[in-house]
């Protein structure tokens, strides 16, 4: 049985694996980040102290810690520090920066262990609902903890009056809770993922989608900014039903860079920019949710369609099973008798004088059983060729795009990407469904099982369905792997002639069998570009052959 | 005598001849229920069937002679995918299988190995039928004392166990004897053996 184990966390961290190397590399890239991020969102700070509206670099924290655990622990509070000597000037007095830095780092850094503990089961490729729960449950008091401690100082220390001292806190809590929700579920996607929405015309369409909302917000009228804020919701939901989790994260990231953007070149006022990234943070949860539903839903299917594949394989290979003993047991009796033929031919040639006439009677019957064991051959493609056929019509797309979708689990482990390509007027073919889906099937699994022997990549599988003439429709099957043998393509496809190490050889063969039944043609081309495949069907209403 | 039984024409006639070459009597039989027609009185030495014959099957005929034949070994000759079955044959006591396509030199000393393990079956066999006449002679009281004999106790423990006197024991004990065909108590013991194995 193949394994059915969908491989989730082991595979999934491919990044994480090979960084966790050098723990200093990491560090210093982290610090270098962190103070980049920290200069740049450096936007609209409260007072001279810089407590600003929003703080990706606290995201980053979060993620350094939630993906490569405990021992970087103390590079968040050194960060921080950094970046106020080389962002802020450092603003504060001496023993407030110090008693900021150490709540920050001893909150966000138990937090984020807490998080990480077994006993919590919290999963940092955000698979589930319940670590999405976790990740917004444990981060968000954790920053109100902070964000009412860093007040508290600022109060101690006499820089801000105590009737500030409310909005102050809710500055911090907004900015670093923003920070948090937008930017560690991208950062911990990003790095325990291999692959987000490639750029395609959707997903320009949505980026252009976004920046139109923010065009009615903060371009078009002054008066009902807020109320018009909603607008932002529409792309990064279209992003999260199309793209899942990956694709929320993505969206959310340019969401709210956009937004910055768009507040500082309008000029909100500070307590305008905290409501317009609270609004921002109801989208983000909001969006998360989705994401997460969307993502857990398709990994479902997934597992659904890999375990109807491997259903579906195990009934073939049963049926491929009883033909192979059978074969076996017809082609084994000639061979029998003409392995014993054969040593009674050299027998009797070894004798002294040699007893020819007994030895040319023996390859006299010899040479009778070969051409029965190649009759026997050629029966059981009789027998496939006039097998009962039941014709009848249908769409070619439809049953090629059916095809596909069995081995779609496959298709999608290995990274092939697969196009059905064919004009939309394609007239419908009279044939036997099952068995040109079993032909289909062949030639796909042929296809797959060469790009992935090939170790490809960028492996794609092109079907393309076209009218070839009035009578017929021709099917083509291209994969872009390494190609056949020369050698190989020159021979008639015949049965038990295969490059695969597993296979019978019976799948070609079988396949042309099938396709010339129906009165159509199988030719295979190959070059170093790839191999294709293509077939010929009667069109409905074609006289048959 | 070796029985050949095997549908196949061309397997049989070949067969037949490359055992012929190496000193065997052959007699083939296009199938199982020919070779059972022709067996009275003619007991070869070992069958050589194959397992997939119209009519019945090399397994089934396997069966029908364990029951009638006990001493003769049966070789099954066996095609791809047959393999089960043919373990599951050896398993109910079959000699032998040999898959096709088979190697001569190997299916030789098969055969070879089944005669001698079958003369030596009919030899036993032979003795137990000869030992099991002599038994239905004795009385159930004489069988009874020869069997505690062959266990080992003495006339007077078998007497007490049986509540019969010492003498009638000894008087049993020479009779049975002398029935069984034993020359001496080891001799008896053996016997007993081979009627209760």
């Amino acid at each position: 049985m193949p394994n059915l184990a969908p491989n989730t966390r082991t595979a999934e961290l491919p990044f994480v694996r090979l960084m966790s190397r050098s723990h200093l590399a990491i560090g210093l890239s982290f610090l270098a980040l962190y103070v980049l991020l920290d200069w740049v969102s450096y936007v609209n700070p409260f007072g001279a102290f810089g407590i600003t509206p929003w703080n990706p670099q606290t995201g980053l924290s979060f993620a350094l810690i939630l993906l490569f655990g405990y021992r970087f622990v103390l590079w968040p509070p050194v960060a921080l520090f950094a970046s106020d000597i080389l962002v802020r000037d450092l603003a504060l007095p001496w023993g407030a920066e110090l008693l900021v830095v150490f709540i920050v780092g001893s909150v966000y850094g138990a937090a984020a262990l807490f998080l990480r503990s077994s006993r919590v089961g919290f999963d940092p490729t955000l698979s589930s609902r319940p670590s999405l729960l976790l990740l917004m449950g444990v981060a968000t008091p954790a920053i109100a903890l902070v964000a009412a401690g860093h007040a508290l100082v600022l109060w101690l220390y006499g820089i801000i009056q105590p009737d500030s001292l409310r909005e102050v806190a809710l500055r911090a809590f907004v900015g670093d809770l923003i920070g948090v929700m937008v930017f560690t579920p991208f950062l911990l996607i990003a790095f325990s993922r291999r692959r987000f929405p490639a750029i395609s015309w959707e997903v320009a369409g949505i980026v252009l989608l976004t920046a139109a909302g923010l065009w009615v917000v903060f371009g078009f009228t002054q008066a009902f900014r807020f109320q018009l804020f909603y607008v932002l919701l529409l792309p990064v939901i279209w992003t999260g039903i199309r793209y899942g989790l990956e694709g929320v994260t993505f969206g959310l990231v340019a969401t709210q860079v956009g937004l910055i953007i768009a507040l500082e070149l309008s000029r909100q006022s500070g307590p305008d920019f905290v409501i317009y990234q609270a609004l921002m943070m109801v989208i983000a949860v909001t969006v998360l949710a989705i994401g997460v539903v969307v993502s857990e839903q398709r990994r479902t299917e997934q597992q659904l369609r890999l375990h109807q594949d491997a259903l579906y394989r195990a009934a073939r290979l049963r049926t491929m099973g009883e033909f192979a003993g059978l074969v076996a047991h017809e082609i084994n009796q000639p061979l029998t008798a003409i392995a014993n033929y054969c040593r009674l031919a050299k027998h009797a040639a070894e004798q002294d004088p040699p007893k020819r006439e007994e030895a040319v009677s023996a390859s006299t019957e010899a040479i009778a059983q070969v051409d029965r064991a190649s009759a026997v051959i050629r029966q059981i493609r009789e027998y496939i060729r006039f097998g009962k056929t039941e014709r009848s019509l249908f769409a070619v797309v439809p049953m090629l795009q059916e095809v596909v979708a069995i081995s779609r689990a496959e298709i999608d482990r290995h990274h092939i990407s697969v196009e059905v390509s064919a004009p939309a007027d394609l007239s419908p073919v009279s044939a036997d469904r099952v068995q040109i889906e079993q032909v289909v099937n062949n030639l796909v699994r042929n296809a797959i099982e060469a790009l992935v022997s090939a170790g490809r990549s960028d492996g794609r599988i092109v079907i393309e369905a076209k009218r070839d003439s009035a009578q017929t429709i021709s099917v083509s099957v291209r994969d872009n792997g390494p190609g056949l043998d020369p050698d190989l393509i020159d021979q008639p496809i015949t049965a038990f002639a295969t490059t695969k190490l597993d296979g019978l050889g019976l799948g070609l063969s079988l396949s042309r069998s099938i396709i010339e039944a129906h009165g159509g043609r199988l030719e295979i081309g190959s070059d170093q570009h790839g191999t294709t495949a293509t077939f010929t069907l009667q069109v409905a209403g074609a006289r048959m052959p | 005598m070796i029985a050949l039984i095997e549908d196949d024409e061309a397997v049989s006639r070949s067969l037949s001849m490359l055992l012929a070459k190496r000193g065997h009597q052959v007699k083939s039989y296009g199938s199982a229920e020919e070779f059972l027609k022709a067996l009275a009185g003619n007991t070869p030495l070992c069958v050589v069937s194959d397992i997939r014959m119209p009519g019945m099957s090399g397994l089934e005929l396997h069966q029908h002679l364990k029951r009638s034949n006990p001493a003769l070994p049966v070789i099954l000759i066996t095609g791809h995918g047959d393999i089960a079955m043919a373990v599951d044959a050896i398993k109910q006591g079959a000699f032998d299988f040999v898959e096709k396509p088979f190697d001569d030199e190997q299916l030789m000393t098969r055969i070879h190995a089944a005669i001698e393990s079958g003369q030596r079956m009919r030899v036993e066999h032979e003795e137990k039928t000869n030992l099991a006449k002599r038994m239905a002679e004795l009385s159930p009281r004489q069988v009874e004392v020869m069997e505690l004999v062959a266990e080992g106790l003495s006339n007077k423990e078998i007497a007490l166990k049986l509540q019969i006197s010492p003498r009638t024991v000894e008087n049993y004990r020479a009779w049975v004897m002398e029935k069984m065909g034993a020359s001496n108590l080891a001799d008896l013991v053996r016997k007993v053996m081979v009627l209760n194995g």
